[in-house]
């Protein structure tokens, strides 16, 4: 079983990976740390309870940083819906939130299991940094991190900056100086824009997956909205989701195009957020992380359906939907 | 202006038709009139009237034929049953106003509405065509006046009652056969499965008219969304929905939507009633009664229904931002 601690602002994309997550038979979800960015911290943490109360999943969920480390950003507005989840209505048990903090749960979870645990961190980094600055040598060994953000040749917030690393840039830079030690692979905008989930992907969804189906269905509505609004797409981008598919499956991005590379992150000015990454290797700096920049999108989309949803609807997904 | 009467079972696709009918300038809608086919005659009957509302027509609505003249719906199982329960979807909750239904009957105002005006009325026949055949029966040298019926149904080697019948056609296959023989008088557009199941509209259009379309494209979202179900996806293999009536209208618009081939059209009514045969070779000697659509330019019957229904800015985003 693989060990994974989720570092997270749900957020719909982030929901869409924690429940994927969750579903897989290989996957242990040990916790869920939460963080400022698509909503303030106490809606992404009560929105991590409500996952997992909808999953029926046994762990915890730690509370994390309120603000970023430089303190400038504001959250994502309505991209979520009011409550960051769609606005579909979901409880939660009281209970599923822990006293220890994020970054004490994180340090002493990887002190517990050296070399085990591997971070999905798709919410801004501030909880990893935070915990750099703490213990650095016990962040060393942590197996790997997976990170949604930045971008080689796009932004999205700014034209050179996503949005989570935007958000917390310096938390971000922090978080690489680690990837000599730990290998860092970076989700970047270049790929999650290249896999849009369409709408006949979403209406296919509806109807082959039940009760599940129907609320991924609900919770997407505003993202559908805002992505044909803002860039004319005719579906939408679920981010965090490619990361979590990439952390269960590398083979969804081509071998070739993972490039092993020196990456500089921008902390001040109109860059900030902004992902450097010498992909040609023109500056022989050290290398501190993995940055994929092509996507099999057909895989993605169809191991999706297949974790969530079993082999039957993606057979159906591949037979009716791809061919 | 062209001189038209609908006449229709509403139903889902029926009503898309209507809503495209009523945007187009030089159509005069004379009339709708109904027939028992994808619902009850109440139903189809309440859902043309909801139509007119709708669509803000000045015309009104003649309630025809209860039952077919081959009767077979007790064949249809429920699975058959894919309008929803109003026939509409069941979602959209839609006015009327029983002032819009006239006392008339459909046969008497389709043959009285002909002989007031000899070769100009044209008829979109989008359901069974029993009123079609009744009126036939009742004054054949009145119907010979019409001046050209568009028809929903039948197909060429494609089905969707059986693997070669089609619903309209197979609902009263008796009327059919009463229709195509006023073929050799009157010009009949045959517009069946072979063009229809091609040109579907994804998820991906719905939701683009969904949210480009204001509040009548949320209503098609609305009722086109209700019977986007497994069951297209697993007979046709798509995710989204034929909207067969619309490709008849789109066509009586536009005759360059589809290639047709004009040729003898039989219809089978003993065994697969309601089946259409039909030598689309070219080379038939029998005596023509039909055009019969063979082809279908698909881009040009989506973009110009998005253009007649929600103007020219939008057809130009549909063209340039969305991938069936």
């Amino acid at each position: 079983m693989r060990k994974i601690i989720f570092d997270t602002d749900p957020g719909i994309d982030d929901a869409y990976a924690i429940i994927t997550a969750m579903k897989h038979p290989d996957i242990k979800v040990l916790g869920i740390c939460t963080v400022a960015g698509n909503k303030g911290i106490e809606f992404t943490t009560t929105n991590a309870q409500k996952l997992i109360k909808l999953m029926n999943y046994d762990c915890q969920v730690y509370k994390g940083a309120k603000d970023s480390l430089l303190k400038v950003a504001d959250d994502a507005g309505a991209t979520h819906g009011i409550d960051g989840l769609g606005g579909v209505p979901l409880v939660y048990d009281k209970s599923s939130l822990s006293s220890i903090s994020a970054v004490d749960y994180i340090l002493n979870t990887v002190k517990e299991n050296p070399n085990e645990i591997e971070i999905i961190a798709i919410g801004p980094v501030t909880n990893i940094a935070l915990a750099i600055r703490k213990d650095k040598e016990t962040m060393k060994k942590i197996k790997a991190i997976y990170t949604m953000g930045g971008g080689v040749y796009r932004g999205n917030i700014t034209p050179v900056a996503e949005f989570n690393y935007w958000y917390d840039a310096q938390a971000t830079k922090e978080m690489f100086e680690l990837g000599v030690d730990v290998p860092i692979h970076m989700i970047g905008l270049d790929i999650t824009h290249k896999s849009i989930v369409t709408n006949n992907d979403l209406e296919f969804m509806k109807m082959t997956g039940g009760e599940l189906g129907q609320l991924l269905y609900d919770m997407i509505l505003p993202y559908v909205e805002a992505y044909w609004k803002f860039s004319k797409y005719t579906g939408c981008v679920i981010h965090d989701l490619l990361c979590m598919i990439y952390a269960i499956d590398q083979t969804v991005c081509p071998k070739e195009a993972i490039y092993h590379s020196h990456l500089e992150v921008s902390t001040t000015g109109i860059t900030i957020g902004q992902t450097v990454v010498d992909i040609v290797d023109s500056w022989k700096q050290p290398k501190n992380v993995y940055v994929p920049l092509k996507v099999d999108e057909n895989k993605y989309k169809e191991l999706f359906f297949k974790i969530v949803f079993g082999e039957e609807v993606a057979e159906m997904y591949r037979k009716y939907v791809l061919s | 202006m062209r001189k038209i009467i609908i006449d229709t079972d509403p139903g889902t696709d029926d009503a898309i038709a209507i809503i495209a009918a009523s945007k187009q300038n030089d159509f005069d809608i004379l009339g709708i009139t109904t027939v028992a086919g994808n619902k009850g005659i109440d139903i189809t009957t309440s859902n043309a009237l909801k139509l007119i509302q709708l669509c803000t027509l000045k015309c009104k609505v003649y309630q025809g034929a209860e039952k077919s003249l081959q009767d077979q719906s007790h064949l249809m199982g429920d699975g058959d049953d894919s309008h929803g329960s109003d026939g509409l979807g069941g979602i959209v909750k839609l006015d009327y106003n029983l002032k819009d239904l006239s006392d008339k009957h459909a046969v008497d105002f389709i043959l009285e509405t002909v002989k007031a005006n000899p070769n100009e009325v044209e008829l979109l026949v989008i359901g069974p065509v029993t009123n079609i055949a009744l009126a036939i029966k009742k004054d054949f040298e009145t119907m010979k006046k019409v001046k050209a019926i568009y028809s929903m149904g039948g197909g060429i080697h494609s089905g969707n009652m059986n693997p070669v019948c089609e619903f309209n056609y197979w609902f009263d296959g008796l009327s059919t056969k009463l229709m195509f023989d006023l073929g050799e008088f009157v010009d009949i557009h045959m517009v069946g499965l072979n063009v229809t199941k091609p040109s579907y509209f994804s998820a991906n259009d719905f939701w683009f008219i969904r949210l480009e379309g204001g509040k009548l494209g949320r209503v098609i979202f609305d009722i086109q969304s209700a019977v986007m179900n497994t069951s297209g996806l697993k007979e046709e293999g798509i995710i989204g929905n034929i909207i067969h009536d619309l490709l008849t209208v789109m066509y009586m618009m536009d005759h360059s939507i589809l290639k047709t081939i004009r040729t003898k059209v039989h219809v089978s009514t003993k065994e697969y009633i309601g089946q259409t045969i039909a030598d689309i070779s070219g080379n038939s000697l029998e005596k023509e009664n039909a055009f019969v659509a063979i082809e279908v330019d698909i881009k040009k019957y989506k973009d110009s229904f998005i253009k007649l229904v929600f103007g020219e800015d939008v057809e130009l985003l549909y063209q340039n931002h969305v991938k069936s």
